[in-house]
């Protein structure tokens, strides 16, 4: 098979466990993802759904006591999960690169930013520090960074908590990675600035052709942004399918209970749809439906694990579903 | 006391921060250099009232004073400037001994319910020990009192000999919201309260508001920069931007009919549920230093529509409805 027939990205029943004193969380388990270039997918979930760990596991960055148990990731039919660190270090911002929650996971606080920047093109290029300068300040001015030969010149603290976000999501894209993964980029921004940064993302997926993996909480966001979602919820993907598909017509009772408590969704004034409950630990939680405790429509059979069954582009992990 | 008076009044507050000059600044100033002391504006003039019972929703981003203000309405710190007025008494009548239940009935709940707790005290003292100083129950029969309170804020009362850290983050801010309410208040000024939980806790935390708004008749002035939560709890809009009030009025109204190109651009921002596969057109610009605020209309350097007026001259905040407020020279030009 040629490689431009493959999908970008192909994960097959990964696990990402962690081996605690306490006892073993199954932080990722038993999760598939197929992601086509150019296209950005949603991954959301709420805290502890393991929703960032999943995101680490396809940059090999998972650390004990954590480690991938069992499953494949194929990006450009590269086993990611098969890497050693040398090989990492090629790919790692160069094919693959992540935006985290707090830019300043990315940046080093004592370089300046075209210290940094110049670096991150040199690892990958055999190019002169001027041609490297020159990338670093097209990419600033690509995310919107007015006068770029100023800024260059700043340090991270000399910049906005924005800006910031604007640096790291440049320094992400600078080699043009076929595979940008954010995980909560703009939580901790205010709305003008979020809209500004889903703008920008969405124009330069669009124009390089760059697939994205958006991990969020942000059921909203993810409305705006994504081709496609996926829900997780206690390490597993509960459902999944095309946007409009999935939020129109949820069939997993997590999803609808997600959508049914977002504010905007709800009469003013009103008291909102809830679900009632808070997630299990991970370290509780045996084999059937994770979500079953909380689920209005659980019955016995939720008690052993839910099949994931597919349908016309949509996958759900549900054995009592919504019609 | 006046009946017709509101329930909290601010009467042209404001509240500067003065950064100190540190030594080379002084060095340089004995020596008679011009260095000037940097000053900031955090809320700049602001007036608001609010009626017994009414739900304000308090909205505005980062800097823009919002929680400075409610830090003032809760007497957490002093205006620099202006004056605060409890159902009609200005606060500095409330100082004396016989006046400490009613400097009780402001009671304010903290965005973090990590940090706002403190870690090496069990559940029963940091719900109880304000009650007891107070007066509202004694040590012996403090334990039923909270479990009262546990009670309505939905926490099992058993937990009460546990520590905050063995508690989620929803379970936390009940933690808060049981704090304040064991004085009894009237007024509670809620700090981003909901921004920290996950959106399935924090749908049960904001019924949670909304009941005890019901059941104790309480008034809240609820600081968010989230609109969509701000929208569906309070009954009137207040939204500021570096320090100043820019619009207020009725929260459907200012939300379907947004005055200011400010509160325009937030509403048109909010992502929603049902808005697909966006073209998001951001408002340009990043929020200016409050250090150093532009001149006239603090927002003229994003507003698209801003025009020469508005670089030199601060618009003032006129009604330009029954109850709607709105400070954008745009409302002199032409109607729109």
């Amino acid at each position: 098979m040629s490689a431009a027939a493959r999908p970008l990205l192909e994960i097959e029943g990964l696990r990402t466990h962690f081996f605690t004193g306490a006892g073993i969380v199954k932080a990722v388990d038993d999760v598939d993802v197929v992601l086509e270039r150019g296209r950005i997918l949603g991954i959301v979930g709420e805290s502890g759904s393991g929703k960032s760990m999943l995101a680490y596991s396809i940059l090999g960055l998972v650390d004990p006591p954590g480690r991938i148990v069992s499953g494949r990731i194929a990006l450009e039919g590269v086993d990611l999960t098969r890497l050693d660190e040398p090989r990492w270090r090629e790919i790692r911002g160069a094919r693959v690169a992540m935006i985290f929650q707090d830019p300043m996971m990315t940046l080093n606080p004592v370089l300046r930013i075209d210290t940094q920047m110049v670096e991150a093109v040199r690892a990958h290029h055999a190019v002169s520090r001027g041609a490297a300068l020159e990338r670093a300040r097209e990419a600033l001015g690509r995310v919107g960074i007015a006068s770029p030969d100023e800024r260059l010149r700043n340090y991270p603290h000399q910049f906005s908590g924005g800006m910031r976000q604007r640096v790291a999501i440049a320094i992400a894209l600078i080699n043009q990675p076929a595979l940008v993964i954010a995980d909560e980029p703009t939580t901790a921004l205010d709305v003008t600035i979020q809209a500004q940064i889903l703008s920008e993302m969405q124009a330069l997926c669009r124009d390089a052709g760059t697939a994205l993996i958006w991990i969020t909480h942000d059921l909203s966001v993810i409305a705006g942004l994504a081709d496609e979602v996926y829900v997780m919820y206690a390490g597993r993907i509960v459902e999944s399918g095309p946007v409009d598909d999935v939020l129109d017509n949820p069939r997993h009772p997590y999803t609808r209970g997600l959508i049914d408590s977002v504010p905007s969704r709800n009469a003013p004034g009103r008291p909102l749809a809830q679900i009632r409950g808070v997630m299990p630990s991970l370290l509780a939680l045996g084999e059937g439906c994770a979500f079953r405790g909380r689920c209005a429509r659980a019955l016995d059979a939720c008690r052993a694990a839910p099949p994931m069954a597919a349908a016309g582009g949509r996958r759900l992990r549900c054995v009592n579903p919504l019609p | 006391m006046n009946a017709a008076a509101p329930l909290l009044e601010l009467r042209s507050v404001s509240k500067r921060f003065v950064r100190r000059p540190d030594a080379a600044a002084r060095i340089a100033r004995a020596l008679g250099a011009k260095v000037a002391d940097e000053t900031v504006r955090a809320v700049d003039d602001v007036n608001l009232a609010v009626a017994s019972r009414e739900v304000v929703g308090l909205v505005g981003e980062s800097g823009c004073g919002k929680t400075t203000l409610g830090r003032m309405v809760a007497r957490v710190i002093e205006p620099s400037a202006g004056e605060r007025f409890w159902k009609g008494r200005p606060y500095a009548q409330l100082e004396s001994e016989a006046s400490r239940r009613e400097r009780l009935a402001v009671q304010m709940i903290f965005q973090d319910p990590y940090a706002s707790l403190n870690p090496r005290l069990r559940v029963a003292q940091i719900v109880g020990e304000a009650a007891v100083v107070h007066g509202f129950t004694d040590a012996r029969r403090r334990d039923a009192y909270v479990a009262e309170i546990l009670d309505r804020v939905g926490l099992d009362a058993s937990l009460m000999r546990r520590f905050p850290h063995q508690f989620s983050g929803g379970q936390r801010s009940r933690i808060g919201i049981a704090r304040a309410l064991a004085v009894k208040p009237q007024f509670l000024v809620c700090d981003e309260a909901v921004a920290a939980l996950d959106v399935s806790v924090q749908a049960q935390v904001i019924n949670l508001f909304m009941r005890l708004r019901e059941e104790l008749g309480l008034t809240y002035l609820f600081i968010s920069h989230d609109l969509g939560v701000v929208r569906h709890l309070s009954d009137r809009l207040v939204v500021m931007y570096l320090g100043r009030v820019v619009e207020s009025g009725p929260t459907a109204e200012v939300y379907s009919r947004p005055n200011h190109p400010y509160t325009a651009a937030l509403v048109a921002e909010i992502p929603r549920v049902d808005a697909r596969h966006r073209r998001y057109v951001p408002i340009r610009g990043e929020i200016p230093s409050p250090l150093a605020p532009p001149t006239g209309c603090h927002f003229h350097p994003r507003c698209p529509k801003a025009f020469e007026r508005c670089r030199v001259d601060a618009p003032s905040l006129r009604e330009i409805a029954p109850g709607r407020h709105s400070a954008c020279h745009l409302n002199d030009v032409s109607p729109r």
